[in-house]
């Protein structure tokens, strides 16, 4: 690898954009006192919406653990409708160190992933006239615990470095009433290394989230994913978008969702690239994400 | 604390996109051009990489792979698409296109000419011979 290489240009131009946003912020912070906004408060009750991440963060100095469950594809009565297919399970912890700014770190069963994530929200919808909306800032890297033995490039050669991959997000959310929340965002996944037949490591996406509250502690959630530079990649290996639809119940410090959705890697780089449930089949699968949250202050 | 919430989401974004390489994965199949047997070519991987204990045999993960059982399986619950053998799920699942990689993580993926025999069974009409 030529070192000139180590950073991307796509991954360059993205600190330029958000460093200045977080120096932008801080500058706020540190202005002379003003009289306080009021911010728009629960946009989605979860730092997870299905598949995707939200602009939500944990409370400061709060802890949330969560449990991701995909089980397999649902197709006939012979695997339970997926219940006894091979499945995938995420189990993390987010602290929120501020009440912007949170870590987390989580472990997943297939490819033995370990992820490191932060996530900072870069302003707020204020509830009267002034910011309409919510930003925030997401990134990962996940790292395989596979054997290296799994990660042997073209050239006969290991790296560690190849172990890893990589995903941001910037996320713009607006809660339209109390009823409903819509959410657009930006993503962009690396992977240091992967099969020949993608022939290429960068991917930019888009995803939407939607939230509709129908009571006090229920809503109906929707994602969706899409890829947009895949068309040249072999149809038979073409990362599909993701649709998830599902139920959420949340009683404050728990939330439940139950969904359906088409991806099952759970880390957001993973059900993007290597997604190939197609929504024509209706390769749909059950999952499930449950949190609970604990307060330390 | 402010200072750190300041630094942290710089720092962590920094670190997050150093260390980029950009290799790809050395090829999973080598072509194979003779005459495949599903009996003394197909079983033996089968055997030894996926019907094993708490796998796919009896009573644990579907498709039972086991030798008595293995060509009904494959064949049976849709494993194996003999008019495009690239797509064919079983295919996809020893190469990693599809999730989950099989075998899964922490066991030895199958070799190259492993995977090359498998698809060259496909290819050949995924017969019971």
């Amino acid at each position: 690898m030529n070192s000139k290489k180590i950073f991307s240009a796509k991954s360059i131009a993205l600190v330029f954009v958000l460093v200045p946003a977080f120096l932008s912020a801080q500058e706020n912070s540190d202005a002379p006192a003003k009289p306080s906004k009021e911010f728009v408060k629960g946009t989605f009750e979860n730092g997870v919406a299905i598949n995707n991440q939200t602009v939500e963060n944990p409370l400061r100095k709060s802890l949330d653990f969560m449990i991701q469950h995909r089980f397999g594809v649902i197709k006939d009565e012979k695997d339970m409708f997926g219940l006894f297919a091979p499945s995938n399970i995420r189990m993390g912890l987010t602290y929120g160190i501020t009440k912007d700014l949170s870590v987390g770190i989580g472990a997943t069963k297939n490819r033995y992933l370990f992820d490191l994530q932060g996530k900072y929200i870069i302003f707020r919808q204020t509830k009267k006239k002034g910011t309409p909306v919510t930003a925030t800032y997401y990134v990962d890297v996940a790292k395989s615990a596979q054997e290296d033995d799994n990660f042997i490039n073209s050239e006969g050669e290991f790296k560690t470095a190849n172990k890893l991959s990589y995903f941001h997000e910037l996320m713009i959310a607006r809660k339209i009433n109390s009823k409903i929340s819509l959410q657009l965002a930006g993503t962009y996944s690396y992977f240091n290394i992967i099969d020949s037949v993608y022939g290429q490591h960068e991917f930019y996406g888009v995803s939407f989230v939607g939230k509709y509250k129908f009571s006090p502690q229920s809503s109906l959630l929707v994602d969706f994913d899409y890829l947009l530079n895949v068309s040249d990649i072999p149809e038979d290996t073409r990362p599909q978008p993701n649709l998830g639809i599902g139920y959420e119940v949340s009683t404050g410090s728990h939330q439940f969702q139950i969904f359906i959705c088409l991806a099952d890697g759970i880390i957001n780089q993973e059900n993007r690239v290597f997604n190939h449930n197609k929504l024509s089949e209706q390769d749909f699968l059950l999952g499930f994400n449950i949190t609970r949250e604990w307060g330390f202050k | 604390m402010k200072k750190f919430s300041f630094y942290l989401p710089v720092i962590l974004s920094t670190l997050l996109i150093v260390g980029c390489e950009k290799d790809y994965f050395s090829p999973k199949t080598v072509e194979v051009t003779g005459p495949v047997s599903f009996a003394t070519d197909i079983i033996p991987i089968l055997t030894e990489d996926c019907a094993i204990a708490s796998c796919h045999v009896s009573g644990a993960e579907s498709p039972n792979l086991a030798a008595a059982s293995a060509f009904d399986e494959l064949t049976g619950l849709g494993y194996v698409d003999a008019s495009n053998p690239a797509n064919s799920r079983v295919y996809k699942l020893i190469t990693g296109a599809s999730n989950p990689v099989m075998p899964p993580a922490g066991n030895p993926l199958l070799s190259p000419e492993e995977i090359g025999y498998i698809l060259a069974w496909i290819e050949q009409g995924a017969q019971n011979n």
